[in-house]
């Protein structure tokens, strides 16, 4: 199975998000300028985290499995800078995760693409292949997009 | 496979974006809760829009059907700007669906060796750099231009007050 577009997606997606990281300062991390809001630490850890953990799936080895806790899909934001990693380390874990999540699916056995999803996103994303698809294009460009609205609820300059 | 993947997740798209705008009345739907938030009505016209503009238009080289909306929903418009008489959210709901149909019957019909084809000259030198073959292009639009957007409606959800879909 051949992922070569949806990795360029990913690489397109991955620049994007830096620039709408880059004005943020890094006390504006774990702002919330609207009450329920994703902050911006939050989505960047979370993402992170979601192709570090889906790697495995495709015979990479997760790196950050500490991050599930307080990056995993339900778990509940503070906007205390201190319960964060600083925001050299998010982007800089985020751009490392997608690297080894590349590598991981350029390299995948088919039989392993093959294999059915398990849990709740099996409804949508039948094989760890649709999943990996998925992962690769529209998880993260929905967390942008939610970054970006961020960006504008903050009164920042709109970039898309 | 390429041809499943894009339709497969192209069609989740769109059901994202059906219970995502579901009960939105006419006031919800022009409301920006925060000055400089695209509302809903502006986010499915630029997915209409950009579908048939860089779907059809740029990448598949098929007629537009709604060059006019480029002037309310292009990269740029404000969603401010929309007046009364121009496409509601309930128009540019129904037209994403048609195109959405359009788009993946095209999709669905091409043999593998179109998706490496090169992007033809009506799409901008810029597009073309970052999405060389029709394939990537196809990657971008149908999975992840769409899906950042709803990104950003399920954001202005969220600072609505509104569940989470």
């Amino acid at each position: 199975m051949d992922f070569a577009k949806e990795i360029t997606v990913l690489r397109f997606m991955q620049g994007y998000g830096d620039d709408l990281l880059a004005d943020i300062e890094p006390q504006d991390m774990c702002k919330q300028p609207v009450s329920g809001m994703n902050h911006p630490a939050w989505i960047i850890g979370h993402l992170a985290m979601a192709v570090d953990s889906h790697a495995e799936s495709v015979g990479g080895t997760s790196q950050l499995i500490t991050w599930q806790e307080q990056f995993d899909y339900g778990t509940t934001l503070t906007t205390d800078p201190a319960d964060y990693p600083a925001k050299p380390e998010l982007i800089e874990a985020w751009h490392a995760a997608n690297e080894r999540f590349i590598a991981a699916v350029s390299s995948a056995p088919p039989e392993a693409l093959n294999t059915p999803t398990q849990g709740p996103a099996a409804q949508g994303l039948p094989t760890v292949g649709d999943f990996t698809s998925f992962s690769l294009t529209a998880h993260t460009a929905l967390h942008l997009g939610q970054l970006s609205a961020w960006r504008r609820a903050d009164g920042r300059q709109p970039l898309f | 496979m390429i041809r499943n993947i894009l339709n497969l997740r192209y069609a989740a798209n769109l059901d994202y974006a059906h219970r995502l705008v579901e009960g939105l009345d006419d006031t919800q739907a022009n409301e920006a809760p925060v000055d400089g938030m695209n509302t809903p009505r502006w986010i499915i016209g630029h997915l209409a829009q950009t579908a048939d503009q860089v779907g059809l238009g740029w990448v598949l080289e098929m007629e537009r059907t709604i060059p006019e909306w480029d002037a309310w929903f292009d990269l740029g418009t404000l969603p401010g700007h929309l007046t009364a008489d121009q496409p509601s959210l309930a128009d540019a709901i129904d037209h994403l669906d048609r195109l959405h149909a359009v788009v993946s019957e095209r999709v669905l019909a091409s043999s593998p060796a179109f998706f490496e084809r090169s992007l033809h000259d009506v799409a901008p030198e810029r597009f073309r750099k970052r999405f060389p073959t029709v394939g990537n292009a196809l990657a971008h639009i149908m999975l992840s231009h769409e899906m950042q957007h709803l990104g950003q409606l399920s954001a202005w959800r969220r600072v609505k007050g509104l569940p989470a879909v």
